[in-house]
């Protein structure tokens, strides 16, 4: 399993997950591994931080929702900003991945 | 190390920069996480105290998480005495009609003299009382300079001063004249203008977050 070592990278992956629908922290990390087929996972006090990075930005928004008999849990759903900063964001990583693509295809590989 | 442990070490060191409200939310959300960690190794046939000990493991070195949390919430500056309300004026007047009070139950205030005499014995009595708490105040966590209330104290401690100096350079002036004997109370007075203004230079001096103290610094190397 791959851990996500990157602050953007998780920001993105967490905001997709988010676009699924409203998700506590605990829900997230797991989303993200059924997600990427337990080949990504995320160090989870390291995503607690990005959450509260990305809802100090306006992205996500928060609430304390009653959970029952068990304490409240503090549920994050993506904003309307959030969602526009996803296309972004998938946008760009779309890009990256295809230029790393051509890179690594022996096809456009020049010889001299 | 246990869930509760983890916690506690977690909230002793976010309360040295965040509030309380927001120490308390994130040990809510981490409980919350632990513990739904915690009961699914239970479920995978886990012991409890493994669960937690896993639990906790996985979530990482508590200190390394405190820092990553306590970045995402910035302290919010501390407040600007020149910005609060007209309470430490009353407060002052209040302050200064109590001491009236006392010291004109002592002191026959008669003649233009002794009057002069009398209030500047009464303000530069006064003045360490104004000064004091905002001396404290400034010794205290950045955390705590956005509550007005320590922004109060420390403007009456502006006044305090303000008035310390007025009365010491009154006994100045009474001297240079002549209309004032060289008597060991105004040597006292003095020293009192001297202490009030050498307890809010030093507030002055620690009640920022370390950049006045630069700024001295910076100035001393260079000469």
């Amino acid at each position: 399993m791959n851990s996500v070592a990157f602050r953007e990278d998780l920001e993105t992956l967490i905001l997709s997950c988010l676009s699924t629908g409203p998700a506590h922290g605990y829900e997230l990390s797991k989303r993200i591994r059924t997600l990427s087929e337990d080949v990504l996972s995320v160090a989870e006090g390291k995503l607690y931080p990005a959450l509260h990075g990305l809802e100090q930005a306006g992205d996500i928004s928060a609430e304390w929702v009653p959970q029952g008999t068990k304490p409240p849990r503090k549920v994050y759903e993506l904003t309307a900003q959030g969602r526009m900063t996803l296309t972004r964001k998938q946008a760009e990583w779309r890009t990256f991945a295809s230029s790393i693509e051509a890179v690594l295809q022996p096809k456009n590989l020049v010889t001299r | 190390m246990t869930i509760q442990e983890y916690t506690q070490k977690l909230a002793a060191i976010l309360s040295l920069t965040l509030s309380r409200s927001d120490v308390t939310a994130v040990i809510a959300e981490t409980t919350g996480h632990l513990t739904d960690r915690a009961e699914e190794l239970r479920a995978a046939s886990h012991s409890t105290v493994d669960a937690e000990r896993l639990a906790v493991e996985e979530f990482g070195e508590v200190s390394e998480i405190a820092v990553a949390i306590a970045t995402e919430f910035p302290p919010r500056p501390p407040i600007d005495p020149a910005d609060v309300w007209w309470v430490p004026e009353v407060l002052m007047a209040m302050l200064l009609a109590l001491a009236t009070y006392v010291f004109s139950n002592s002191v026959a205030i008669v003649g233009t003299r002794q009057a002069v005499h009398s209030v500047i014995a009464l303000y530069l009595g006064a003045m360490p009382m104004m000064v004091v708490p905002g001396f404290f105040a400034s010794l205290s966590r950045i955390k705590y300079r956005r509550f007005v209330v320590i922004a109060m104290v420390r403007r009456l401690a502006l006044y305090g001063v303000i008035l310390a100096g007025i009365g010491a350079t009154a006994i100045v002036c009474l001297m240079w004249t002549g209309n004032e004997t060289y008597e060991t109370m105004d040597y006292v007075y003095l020293g009192f203008a001297a202490l009030t203004c050498m307890g809010y230079c030093t507030m002055a001096f620690l009640s920022c977050d370390g950049k006045a103290q630069d700024a001295f610094f910076q100035r001393f190397r260079r000469s």
